[in-house]
């Protein structure tokens, strides 16, 4: 058997071009990290323009903005949630020895990788990156020579956003594939922990939203090489610059939703493991998402409402966003619920994770008011909207992750982090992230429109300066609390304090039966038999039930 | 670590996993098809929307030319027979003869590009450009982006042709077919859509 | 994989069939009438489509996981195109 004998491997195959899913999976989330430290700096600075116009020239903020925004969701969000706790656990959590495409994974990385060297070289070439905001709307993005001076700087721009797609549609291929086909005996769909459901909710929801803006994005590739007139609007020519509204968000919004859900998921776990309660209720969970990923294909357009669509087309999304705001209040409910009266052990996973559940209560609910048309008519574009979506984005996608991080670090690495960091790391993080965040909702009530330059050329804007101020030297310190987590981040991983326990946090799912960090081909000669529910915490007076338990692989008669 | 190490442990020992219906290689090639026809059907539903907009698409349609696309039509749909039949002597056993369809249909798509290329530059001669109006701007895309997937659909045939020689899987000639399907049931819109009507 | 007991369906007669239909779509486009022809040519292509999908792909024979991933995209083309009428389709008459 190939596990017995020592697989003989150069320091390429196994450490740079692996197709070792948690080896893929580190690289992902490694990278995932260095760019979220980047897109955050690419934030301090034009914060620092807000609190003191005239640090950048008009042109570097606006292209700093644009990258911030896409680099936090496809550089950031994405390869951290999918490409990294995604490679990393769900074979482990289905009791498979890899991928289903281990080759194909290994290349989902690399093309990754090369994303991120084209991303950031569009922002240096001449003429500078793409400055039009991350959602590209023409007419601007179509004639980027026309009004920023960017041809080759927009051009690259979105090749890098292509190849980031091509990346995550290679690794949705193989995270639907193994889900379905790779499952240990006895794992049915409604024995899955909840992580692995909300992993492939989310690759389906990417694969069927990304792709009719891949269609769109050939279109506007054509009307900036070629001349074309899809969505330009010239003499004679008319093109139509709503269309590519339209098959933005009609991915946008699913798109939220996949990077939501896995961190949802990352919160289950967390949940159940250290308040030591199963989920309150499996099956709302499962069917919620369902029916909330099915609705969020339907609901795009309520970043159109002031666009100019038809408004019947926006009485229509407005129902059907009000209506997506049920399955995921059940969500909400469920989680707490899941919680309350259990015995709660406040380990920085758990404090990150109580703290994005909180936090992402406000975000989900400042939505209605966003939701509805006729409110939405003052918001849209204001800074409500942007700490509404920080409030959902932020929350879950930064303090979701750190708290996963925290908890599955053990497993990855074979030790620990200072539990004592976590928990000042948690604390300092909430206290800036809502001191930058939290002021923007009363600067939108306020009227203040967001990717301004600075607040000081419109009158009625003048008085809340000081608010800018606030909220940069909150977001600087936010940054700079990252940093340090970075650091010992990386100083754990290589000095810090070893945890041999296979299952430190006594967690029930099958990923905490492997040695840590589990070896090639994760379960030596031994595979691991499902016989019960995922979360069984409490039950039969014992403390936990593992899900599975190892089993010796009997050798084949020859 | 290749694919078939993994594949070892649950084939060898599959009574420790759960069955599925479908093999892996098949249902993974499905979840990418799924894909790429909504990229396709993009760019098709933004083509309907501009046509339903647009009188003056139909005055320019009547400059393509039906007679090379119909003999494109053709080379099509023969390459989906000569891919089909592939299929059916892989599963047979019939190695030799499972190269020989294959070529056949690499043969197909090779030859679909030459009567593009040889189209497209007519049409560019007579000043039909993408950038002339919404009709050819359409027609190029589309065309364009179809004609690049038969040149992948083709490597794709020539990658298997070759891998064949190392492995005989069944499951690879399949997937090669099914792209060429897909390939070939967009064509059966796009020729109706820009040359018939 | 062997495929025990795979019924192979008449792959050669439907490829006449689908040229047969091919013919008829362009006679009709060209020699009947040019500006009716449109319900009728795409219901062809779509007859020809199904064809190919049901017997070529295997469609036929599969299970509902496989028929799920290559319906909904049809479905999400569907959505695509009818909500975006309303937006597109009013204001572009030139």
């Amino acid at each position: 058997m190939t596990e017995e004998h020592a697989h003989e491997q150069s320091f390429i195959s196994k450490y740079v071009f692996s197709k070792d899913h948690k080896t893929i999976g580190k690289q992902y989330l490694i990278t995932g990290i260095f760019m979220a430290i980047f897109g955050g700096v690419l934030a301090g600075l034009f914060r620092t323009n807000l609190a003191s116009p005239g640090f950048l020239t008009h042109e570097q903020y606006n292209a700093l903005v644009t990258y911030h925004g896409a680099i936090m969701f496809f550089w950031v969000a994405m390869p951290i949630l999918l490409g990294g706790f995604g490679n990393i656990l769900i074979p482990l959590m289905i009791g498979a020895r890899d991928m289903a495409f281990p080759t194909l994974n290994m290349l989902s990385y690399w093309t990754f990788f090369v994303s991120t060297v084209v991303l950031i070289l569009s922002m240096f070439v001449p003429g500078g990156g793409f400055s039009g905001g991350w959602t590209i709307y023409p007419p601007l993005s179509a004639n980027p020579e026309v009004f920023m001076g960017s041809q080759l700087g927009t051009v690259l721009f979105l090749l890098a956003v292509a190849l980031e797609f091509a990346s995550m549609l290679m690794g949705g291929v193989n995270f639907i594939t193994t889900i379905f086909v790779m499952r240990v005996k006895g794992l049915s769909f409604m024995k899955l922990p909840i992580f692995i459901w909300m992993e492939l909710i989310a690759s389906l929801l990417f694969l069927f939203s990304v792709t009719p803006l891949i269609a769109g994005a050939i279109m506007l590739l054509l009307d900036i090489l070629l001349g074309t007139h899809f969505f330009r609007v010239e003499a004679q020519k008319v093109g139509d610059p709503v269309l590519w509204q339209h098959l933005f968000w009609f991915f946008g919004h699913p798109e939220v939703y996949v990077i939501l859900f896995p961190a949802l998921g990352i919160l289950y776990e967390v949940f159940t493991t250290y308040s030591r309660r199963p989920v309150f209720s499996y099956k709302t969970v499962v069917y919620s998402t369902i029916v909330a990923g099915v609705l969020s294909f339907i609901v795009w357009a309520h970043h159109q409402f002031v666009a100019g669509i038809n408004p019947i087309s926006a009485m229509a999304f407005s129902l059907t966003t009000i209506l997506i705001s049920i399955p995921f209040s059940m969500q909400l409910v469920v989680l707490g619920l899941t919680i309350a009266g259990g015995s709660i052990r406040f380990t920085p996973a758990f404090i990150f994770g109580i703290s994005a559940f909180a936090m992402f209560v406000i975000g989900g609910l400042t939505g209605l008011p966003l939701g509805a048309v006729a409110a939405d008519i003052y918001f849209h574009d204001t800074y409500f909207v942007v700490a509404h979506f920080h409030y959902t984005v932020f929350t879950i996608a930064v303090l979701s992750t750190i708290s996963g991080i925290y908890h599955w670090f053990p497993k990855m690495f074979g030790r620990k982090i200072n539990e004592t960091f976590g928990k000042i790391h948690a604390f300092l993080t909430l206290v800036f992230y809502n001191g930058f965040a939290f002021p923007a909702f009363f600067l939108g009530l306020a009227g203040h429109p967001r990717r301004y330059y600075t607040a000081l050329e419109l009158g009625y804007l003048r008085k809340y300066q000081w608010v800018h101020e606030f909220m940069t030297i909150s977001a600087i310190l936010l940054i700079a609390t990252q940093i340090v987590f970075l650091f010992v981040f990386f100083y754990s991983i290589f000095a810090g304090k070893e945890e041999k326990e296979p299952n430190p946090w006594k967690s029930t799912t099958l990923e905490w039966l492997t040695p840590s960090p589990p070896p090639h081909l994760n379960w030596g000669s031994y595979v691991p038999v499902v016989e019960n529910e995922p979360y069984e915490y409490a039950k039969n007076g014992r403390d936990f039930i593992p899900q599975g338990r190892l089993v010796e692989i009997k050798k084949k008669e020859v | 670590m290749s694919s078939s190490e993994t594949r070892v442990e649950e084939i060898e020992h599959k009574e420790y996993y759960e069955s599925f219906s479908v093999p892996f290689q098949r249902f993974g090639f499905w979840v990418f098809l799924s894909g790429e026809i909504i990229i396709l059907g993009g760019l098709v539903a933004a083509a309907i929307l501009f046509r339903l907009s647009y009188p003056n698409w139909f005055e320019s349609s009547t400059y393509t030319n039906v007679i090379i696309s119909s003999i494109n039509t053709f080379v099509l749909l023969t390459g989906s027979l000569t891919a089909v039949l592939a299929h059916k002597n892989a599963v047979d056993g019939k190695w030799d003869k499972v190269q020989l369809f294959l070529g056949l249909t690499a043969l197909a798509g090779l030859t679909f590009i030459s009567i593009k290329f040889i189209e497209y530059s007519r049409e560019i001669h007579h000043g039909f450009v993408p950038s002339k109006d919404v009709f050819w701007m359409f027609y190029y895309g589309i065309t364009g982006i179809h004609g690049a997937h038969v040149l992948a659909g083709t490597f794709i045939i020539l990658g298997v042709m070759l891998f064949l020689k190392k492995k005989k899987l069944v499951e690879a000639v399949e997937n090669a077919g099914l792209y060429w399907h897909f390939v070939d049931i967009v064509w059966l819109y796009i020729f109706p859509l820009f040359y018939l009507t | 994989m062997q495929k025990q007991g795979h019924r192979h369906p008449p792959y050669v007669g439907i490829y006449f069939i689908l040229l047969v239909l091919t013919a008829a779509s362009i006679l009709v486009s060209f020699v009947v009438h040019r500006e009716a022809a449109p319900p009728f040519v795409f219901t062809l292509s779509t007859v020809k489509a199904a064809l190919i999908a049901l017997f070529y792909m295997h469609l036929k024979y599969e299970g509902r996981y496989v028929i799920a991933l290559a319906l909904i995209p049809l479905i999400v083309f569907a959505v695509v195109l009818f909500a975006l009428m309303p937006d597109i389709i009013p204001y572009q008459k030139m």
